[in-house]
């Protein structure tokens, strides 16, 4: 069973940018209903993809900084990360569906 | 544990009395009451979450009518797994709204039947989650524009470890018909785009003339609009984008409301044909 593990400022350098495979970085909040009801899709993700994508969550509130770096106005918002850098980003509702065929367009390119 | 027809008469009652499987069955999907739900009546857990997506998490009257009627037409026995497995194979082929006739003339078609394929399989023998991994890739080939087809990537998953991709599969529907409308229409992200700061502006702006929300204060909505209104006269450069922004809108809500109508017929419909003796 695979985690969504919670990262900080201090380590989203090493654990996003210098990932050795594609993350998914989810920016949430607590107060935040989307967030919450998108978890459940991202835990499968995370199991289905293990060890080929990765999934993180970042708290815009806790973490402000990664926030405000990476211009997250609102949320849930999502970056997807490759090689170190930002390949894409978009907010709003996901399905299992959707989230699959992201990470499967991004291991079909490498 | 078995779907029988006691459990089957006390879910029953319970959701008529809005008891607590109703309440956990209902609540925030994140909250995981549609699995203790699961374990207390025998149904599928993926069974259960497709029935509260299709009634909108709601407790109005029609989206109870919807539960118990449901509920009523599955045959004690069986757990609601193959009618979630008949549902997909109905919607696919709807006509009108159906999901297949999005997706007929693009690219995405014949490996979306593959897909459909792949379900009418499950249901007869298992298919190994690698089955539906390899599936959903080779539909995802298609490219960034995979709205027509998220509906069927969300049908290539294993219940039994994936439950949740039963509502994944209307809540696709829904975004597939409504990029498609939108598409109809003429309405692009750039569109969007250009009236997102407005609305923000204008919500703030009408926040501060009707002050904060109070639902005991009868008054406050109206104000509330009458503020937005106007801004709205207030910014003539933006009346056509508006005007069709609210046409978009209108035919969106009049398409959910259509497929809405259409996924709940046909999980009834299957609920109908199906035997006691399916699993």
């Amino acid at each position: 069973m695979s985690t969504i593990d919670e990262i900080s400022t201090e380590a989203f350098e090493k654990e996003v940018m210098e990932s050795t495979i594609p993350v998914l970085v989810d920016f949430h909040a607590e107060w935040c209903g989307p967030c919450k009801a998108a978890y459940p899709a991202l835990l499968d993700l995370a199991n289905e993809f293990d060890g080929e994508v990765r999934i993180v969550q970042v708290d815009i509130e806790a973490e402000p900084a990664i926030a405000k770096a990476y211009d997250v106005r609102g949320v849930p918002t999502f970056l997807m990360v490759k090689d170190g850098e930002v390949k894409e980003r978009f907010s709003g509702a996901l399905t299992r569906g959707k989230l699959s065929a992201l990470f499967e367009r991004y291991l079909a390119a490498e | 544990m078995t779907f029988d027809e006691g459990r089957k008469q006390a879910l029953l009652d319970d959701f008529r009395e809005d008891g607590p499987l109703a309440k956990a069955c209902l609540g925030a999907p994140e909250s995981g009451g549609t699995e203790s739900v699961a374990a207390e009546s025998g149904l599928h857990v993926a069974l259960l979450k497709l029935l509260v997506a299709l009634g909108g998490h709601s407790r109005d009257p029609e989206s109870l009518a919807f539960y118990l009627d449901l509920l009523s037409r599955i045959p004690a026995g069986t757990n609601g797994l193959d009618l979630v497995r008949s549902w997909y194979a109905a919607i696919w082929e709807l006509p009108g709204v159906g999901i297949a006739s999005g997706i007929k003339s693009t690219a995405a078609y014949a490996d979306a039947s593959a897909v459909i394929a792949l379900v009418s399989d499950s249901r007869s023998h298992p298919v190994a989650p690698q089955e539906w991994r390899q599936a959903r890739a080779a539909l995802s080939a298609i490219g960034e524009n995979i709205a027509p087809a998220e509906p069927v990537l969300a049908m290539a998953w294993d219940l039994d470890r994936v439950p949740g991709a039963s509502a994944d599969v209307f809540y696709g529907w829904q975004s597939a018909t409504t990029l498609q409308i939108e598409q109809r229409l003429g309405w692009t992200i750039a569109d969007a785009d250009r009236l997102r700061p407005a609305f923000e502006e204008f919500s703030k702006h009408a926040l501060a003339v009707a002050g904060p929300p109070d639902k005991d204060d009868d008054g406050w909505m109206s104000r509330y609009s009458a503020a937005l209104e106007t801004c709205w006269a207030d910014r003539s450069d933006l009346s056509g984008l508006k005007q069709r922004y609210d046409a978009v809108n209108a035919a969106v809500a009049d398409d959910r409301a259509a497929v809405t109508a259409a996924a709940r017929k046909a999980l009834i419909e299957c609920a109908k044909a199906t035997k006691a003796d399916s699993i």
